[in-house]
């Protein structure tokens, strides 16, 4: 039988991975091959030291650190959802009460409007229709943001 | 898959609320969930909070288990992809250089030559030592596959469902993995066994 082909069925013959006739077949070449028995022998010796390597043992109060740990996460998500809709709340209030000055202010001060003062100074008219669009521009701004607080 | 007839009435009874059935699954695999993370790893620091990580997951998502996989292999998923979570993130396989397992090993020999007492100790450290360096070579898949063969005794067919990948590709994986790790242990070999 092929040396090459059998050695490569060890490594699931160690796993007892192979099927009934390939691990006979397996089984009567490791009688005629040192080869083979010495690759078996690593093999076998890589899962020895590998659990041999395997020595960490957790503390006693794991189990304890493991509850605290859990409790922790579920307070601390309590609180977040807490101080998350408390934060929206100041948030909101705080968009409502500047928005609230700017409208309010800019009801009570109209200003003259700079096309009022660049027409008498003789600018030309298109520019000062311009100045008076710009203006209307920023009114009609607010007037949206006022709108979308109010629903 | 097989699933232990105990750990099924322990998630039963966790489901109805029952404490102590959660206690019992941390009792169950916390050895073997520290011992996964420190071989993928191959360091201790990192082993303790690792693993409580893994129970919080485990005590998250228990509600949610489909039994689809025995317990355990389910809670070695969680434990794993932690790992290489964080191996991705700190590329710990970097960290380890090519020539470690030589420079260990002739280290180690010289001190076995120079200690009479206290030699067992010693090799025991030493071989602990050289197998880590060598499991750190691997790459973080073929390292996960080789510990939940060797270490976990998973067979293939638990793997593949573990890491969500075909039995052929755990068997073959498993191969090169040993392959890997026969090249690195060659000399450690010839000498030692
Ligand atoms: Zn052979």
């Amino acid at each position: 039988m092929n040396h090459k082909k059998m050695q490569r069925m060890l490594s699931a013959f160690v796993d007892n991975e192979l099927g009934e006739v390939w691990t006979k077949l397996v089984q009567e070449h490791l009688v005629e091959c040192a080869s083979c028995q010495q690759r078996l022998q690593e093999l076998r010796s890589i899962r020895a030291r590998i659990r041999d390597a395997a020595t960490v043992d957790l503390p006693d109060n794991f189990l304890y650190s493991v509850q605290r740990s859990i409790r922790r996460e579920e307070q601390e998500s309590v609180m977040w959802l807490g101080t998350e809709r408390f934060a929206r709340n100041v948030v909101f209030a705080l968009c409502v009460l500047v928005f609230g000055v700017v409208a309010f202010g800019s009801l009570l001060e109209p200003q003259p409007t700079l096309g009022e003062d660049r027409y008498i100074s003789g600018e030309p008219s298109d520019s000062a229709a311009h100045a008076v669009l710009g203006s209307e521009q920023v009114i009609s701004k607010e007037d949206v943001m006022i709108a979308a607080l109010s629903k | 898959m097989e699933q232990q007839p105990d750990d099924l009435k322990l998630i039963e009874a966790f489901r109805k609320g029952d404490q102590k059935a959660f206690e019992e699954i941390v009792r169950r695999y916390q050895r073997q969930v520290a011992n996964i993370i420190y071989l993928t790893l191959g360091n201790r620091e990192e082993v303790d909070d690792l693993s409580q990580e893994v129970f919080v997951r485990v005590f998250r998502s228990l509600d949610r288990f489909e039994f689809d996989s025995s317990l355990y292999s389910w809670i070695y998923r969680i434990a794993v992809n932690l790992c290489i979570d964080e191996i991705r993130k700190k590329k710990i396989r970097k960290l380890i250089p090519l020539d470690f397992l030589t420079e260990k090993k002739l280290e180690g020999e010289k001190h076995h030559k120079e200690t009479t007492t206290g030699s067992d100790v010693l090799l025991q450290k030493e071989k602990k030592e050289v197998i880590l360096g060598a499991l750190n070579q691997l790459s973080p898949i073929h390292r996960t596959v080789i510990l939940l063969r060797e270490y976990q005794d998973l067979s293939y067919g638990e793997i593949a469902t573990t890491l969500r990948i075909s039995p052929q590709a755990v068997k073959s994986r498993i191969f090169r993995a040993r392959d890997e790790l026969r090249e690195l242990l060659k000399d450690y070999f010839q000498e030692r066994t």
